[in-house]
């Protein structure tokens, strides 16, 4: 007799030996079930065991063990049963074609009964793959960090049409929105100036590090190119990294407040020395980022409200002398040194607190014959400070360029008003200028002033405000800086998508302002900030779109 | 056989609970196993790639827009930043919405008065702590703080009626009351950063009001003991002696710096029996009453923004009732009219008065008559069109009070106190799409 017991069940049966070698289904969880050999007999079974327990192996291990016991034989010590089990409640399989059952490895769906101990083995496989699946958890929570981080660079902000108007400043001048229609007798070509680190003190201070980009990429036709991989300058001996800090934006700052007085906010008259400047609307001026009167050497009694009392300013120097050095050193009488301004102005990430360097750069323009690109430099150093008459003056030799010989008038007269005491040393080209406008009126005194005209001309509307003040209003209270700059930013999207270049370049100033006291991820921030505003030049055809481009490569940590 | 059958059917039902149970869990079976991890792990990554798409496209921004802008500030309502997208709709509606809820300060204590800056960049507000006896103020001296900056820490000290200086860029002045003698002095802050007390007889002080001209000369008007003074000082010193002006309290000075508006008390017989609305020239000395109405009490009188209209509160006499506000003209022939009926009013800090749109077209308020249980609605009376909006916000904010206006904003930027989710009155700032 054969004692068999089911390896899912543990059925025992006792077959008779006919039945050896051959498999059948087990009637209480049909499983099928291989009969051992008639050798394997009970005494054949204690033997074997025995044999086992020698080798260090058991006979019963468990779930693997009794998966093999089915495969194998399915044997168990055991007592012999009462009574023999009658042949037909083991059904016999007559070859494997009978067997329909699915492999031990896959147990049937449908009603056969899991293992006894099954519970064991979820136990396990459930900590096996909590353990895995926090695992891919913890991946896909950096994948998705990573795809929300910010915006793709490589994303361009969306313009209109170039070939839409963009609101009347490159009208006359259309062959100018295409730089690539200039002509190569007119196209420019700066030569990059080497000169030794140190430079003796009665030299003119040139001192630009040879390794700065080569200044005629910056006059290649505008095409939308990827920044070049940017290089640290080489250190120096002073200030910015061998780079000269002279004349850099904090260095006009100082100039400025050592010529001048700052007009306060709440000044409704100007009137230095008795003689009151021909300026309505006063508090206008404070609208800008630095509302400074220049003033000439000496001591005047300056006057900002009817009632008050004068104050008194005491001037030291002389600003004409300082304002020439100034236009010496970026050789405004000859070729200007755009790649030093340039420099400059990557170093303040475009950021001016004085008008100098955005009026040299304008006249780098000007020089060229590039007149509305001129234009809105002259009116951006006017943005920063309204009373810097050589800017005025500089405006209004380009509006007549252009062919606006009232809105000339009305700048000529805003350079005479602020040239108080001839600070500016503008007197006589002043008067050469008003002869040169010949029969054009000029605009009644005292001069409405508006800060407005000064930041665009682009049409604005009532929503335009409205969303312009809710996002101002919001990044006040915006504790880190970096998410103040992406507010104005986001600002300055607004306009660069529905077509106002110049209003979103002035956003993304203000979004430049705002990170200049950020933490360490003002530098990525700012380098997209300048990455869009260059995009939003060149889909304008605005020449300074080569200018963010290269301003990309002072933003440094 | 019945038994056989009945048999058969316990059988068959034991064996039908059992496959059920059986196929859940062999379906479950091969999520449970191990080597099925892989398949889990790819249902997870797809169903987060589900969700991050559906969170940008929530978002929908415009190229080279920055999402999840954070404030570091809890937002009330929305949870996040408009996007532009957003923006332009708002900005588009033709009703007064909120755009942005934010809370800008609380927890623990009450605050109160929230008073704006002339420049808009400035709050300051009051909180009180009625354990220690003592109220303080708390200043935003930018409100890109994450924290406000408390005045004064000393327990036992009263801080109130606080004043920016008009025309000033950074200085402030207020009351100081010591709880236990009820002694009081002026403090004064030209720099907005150190604060010192200004020397003067003792007395009750109260009502300060502060004006920075261009010459570097502060000019302070006050109530002592009932009476008005005015004194001027630049850093070296007085530049005139102090100047009494009579009887009078709650005084505000005029942009020109010549003007002030004050309540004028008149009496007879020694006694109280009216109180008028007066305007008052510093130079000439010249005075001239506004048309108010003839009897009940009058306080925080507030010049609009073109100083040519005067709001203020007013109740009739008797017991319990309702402030309204009013609008005089410095056109002394035109009749003042009631604009609201049954507003807001803290009755414990008389020292703020109605809000004004910085355009000089709107007074805003919270009204009494427009209430749902504990939640007010705000309410912005159009002086041109002489209509009522209705402006609806988070209603979970309840018993609001002391609403005050940026007054240098193109859209509303409101500040106020209310009840949010905590057991006090905390500060919150509201912003709107548009006047």
């Amino acid at each position: 007799m054969i004692d068999v017991a089911c390896g899912f069940c543990e059925t025992q049966f006792r077959l008779d030996d006919a039945w050896g070698g051959k498999r059948a289904r087990c009637p209480k969880c049909q499983s099928v079930v291989s009969i051992p050999a008639a050798a394997l007999t009970t005494t054949g079974i204690e033997a074997k065991q025995r044999a086992d327990r020698r080798e260090g192996t058991r006979g019963n291990q468990g779930n693997e063990g009794k998966r093999a016991a089915v495969k194998s034989a399915a044997i168990a010590s055991v007592a012999p049963p009462a009574e023999p089990l009658a042949p037909p409640s083991l059904h016999l399989l007559e070859s494997s074609a009978d067997i329909s059952a699915p492999p031990v490895t896959s147990p049937p769906v449908s009603s056969s009964p899991l293992p006894k101990n099954w519970k064991t083995r979820l136990a396990d496989r459930r900590l096996q793959l909590a353990a895995g699946g926090a695992l891919v958890l913890l991946v896909v929570v950096g994948v998705v960090v990573a795809m929300n981080s910010g915006t793709p660079e490589s994303v361009p902000v969306a313009m209109q049409d170039p070939s839409r108007p963009t609101g009347g400043l490159d009208e006359v001048e259309e062959p100018e929105a295409n730089p690539s229609a200039a002509s190569p007798a007119a196209k420019p070509v700066v030569e990059p100036v080497n000169v030794p680190a140190e430079a003796a003190p009665e030299k003119p201070p040139s001192e630009i590090a040879s390794d700065l980009p080569v200044t005629p990429e910056m006059e290649r036709v505008a095409v939308p190119t990827k920044p070049a991989p940017r290089k640290k300058p080489a250190s120096g001996p002073q200030g910015l990294s061998g780079l000269s800090s002279d004349y850099s934006d904090f260095h006009c700052c100082r100039i400025q407040f050592a010529h001048g007085v700052t007009i306060p906010h709440a000044a409704t008259i100007i009137e230095v020395d008795g003689w009151r400047l021909p300026i309505d609307d006063v508090p206008q001026l404070f609208e800008s980022p630095a509302p400074v009167l220049f003033l000439p050497r000496g001591q005047h009694a300056v006057r900002f409200r009817v009632g008050d009392r004068p104050i008194t300013v005491e001037i030291r120097d002389d600003f004409t002398a300082t304002y020439e050095a100034a236009r010496n050193f970026f050789d405004l009488n000859g070729k200007v040194q755009k790649a030093a301004l340039i420099e400059r102005g990557g170093r303040a990430t475009d950021v001016h607190g004085a008008p100098l360097l955005l009026n040299f750069q304008g006249a780098g323009y000007a020089q060229d014959g590039q007149w509305s690109a001129a234009e809105r430099k002259f009116r951006r150093a006017i943005r920063v400070n309204p009373t810097f008459s050589p800017a005025h003056l500089n405006l209004a030799h380009c509006l007549v360029e252009l062919g606006r010989p009232e809105e000339a008038a009305r700048e000529w007269t805003l350079a005479a008003a602020f040239n108080v005491g001839n600070v500016f040393g503008l007197e006589a080209a002043i008067h050469a200028f008003r002869e040169r406008l010949g029969d054009t009126p000029t605009p009644p005194l005292p001069l409405a002033f508006s800060a407005r005209v000064y930041v665009s001309p682009e049409p604005r509307s009532v929503e335009d405000e409205r969303i312009a003040s809710i996002l101002q209003a919001i990044s006040k209270y915006a504790v880190k800086d970096e998410e103040r700059a992406k507010l104005r930013n986001n600002l300055a999207v607004h306009f660069s998508e529905s077509g106002r270049p110049q209003l979103a370049l002035e956003h993304f100033r203000g979004a430049l302002a705002a990170l200049k006291t950020a933490g360490p991820e003002r530098f990525e921030i700012a380098t997209k900030i300048l990455g869009h505003m260059s995009d939003t030049c060149r889909y304008a055809g605005y020449e300074e779109a080569d200018e963010y481009a290269a301003m990309q490569q002072f933003v440094l940590p | 056989m019945l038994c056989e059958r009945t048999s058969r059917r316990i059988d068959g039902t034991r064996y039908l609970i059992h496959s059920t149970r059986c196929s859940v869990l062999w379906t479950l079976y091969p999520v449970l196993c191990t080597q099925y991890s892989v398949r889990f792990a790819a249902l997870l990554f797809l169903l987060a790639i589900g969700l991050t798409a559906h969170s940008a496209a929530a978002q929908d921004l415009l190229p080279g827009e920055f999402g999840d802008i954070t404030l570091d500030r809890p937002l009330v309502e929305p949870t996040r930043i408009p996007t532009i997208r957003e923006l332009r709709q708002l900005a588009a509606r033709p009703e007064i919405e909120p755009v942005l809820l934010l809370r800008l300060h609380g927890g623990g204590e009450n605050h109160a008065v929230p008073v704006w800056s002339p420049d808009g960049r400035r709050l300051a507000f009051l909180h009180s702590n009625v354990d220690a006896n003592s109220s303080k103020l708390l200043l935003f001296r930018s409100l890109a703080d994450a924290d406000p900056v408390l005045l004064t820490g000393e327990a036992g000290w009263y801080d109130s009626m606080f004043r920016w200086g008009v025309e000033s860029q950074t200085g402030f002045v207020f009351v100081r009351v010591e709880s236990a003698t009820k002694h009081s002095r002026l403090m004064f802050s030209a720099d907005g950063e150190k604060v010192q007390p200004l020397d003067g007889e003792p007395g009750v002080y109260g009502f300060p009001a502060l004006f920075e001209r261009t010459d570097g000369i502060w000019r302070l008007l006050f109530e002592r003991d009932g009476n008005l003074l005015h004194r001027a000082w630049n850093s070296s010193g007085d530049v005139e002696p102090p100047l009494a002006i009579g009887r009078g309290s709650a005084p505000r000075w005029h942009r020109d710096g010549r003007q002030m508006l004050l309540l004028r008390e008149r009496t007879r017989a020694g006694r109280l029996a009216a109180i008028d609305l007066a305007i008052h020239d510093l130079r000439t000395g010249a005075e001239s009453l506004l048309e108010t109405p003839r009897a009940g009490t009058l306080r925080a009188p507030v010049w609009s923004p073109d100083g040519n209209l005067v709001a203020f509160h007013v109740r009739d006499t008797g017991d319990n009732r309702p402030w309204r506000i009013d609008l005089a003209s410095i056109d002394i022939r035109a009749a003042a009219r009631t604009i609201a009926d049954d507003v807001v009013v803290n009755p414990d800090f008389t020292s703020e008065g109605p809000a004004w749109s910085p355009d000089g077209r709107q007074l805003w308020f919270f009204s009494n008559q427009r209430r749902e249980q504990a939640f007010y609605p705000a309410m912005a009376y159009d002086l041109v069109s002489g209509s009522q909006h209705v402006v609806r916000y988070h209603t979970k904010l309840t018993t609001p009070a002391d609403l005050a206006m940026n007054p240098h904003t193109a859209t509303p930027e409101v500040a106020f106190v209310a009840y949010g989710t905590g057991e006090t009155r905390d500060l919150y700032v509201m912003l709107l799409n548009h006047f």
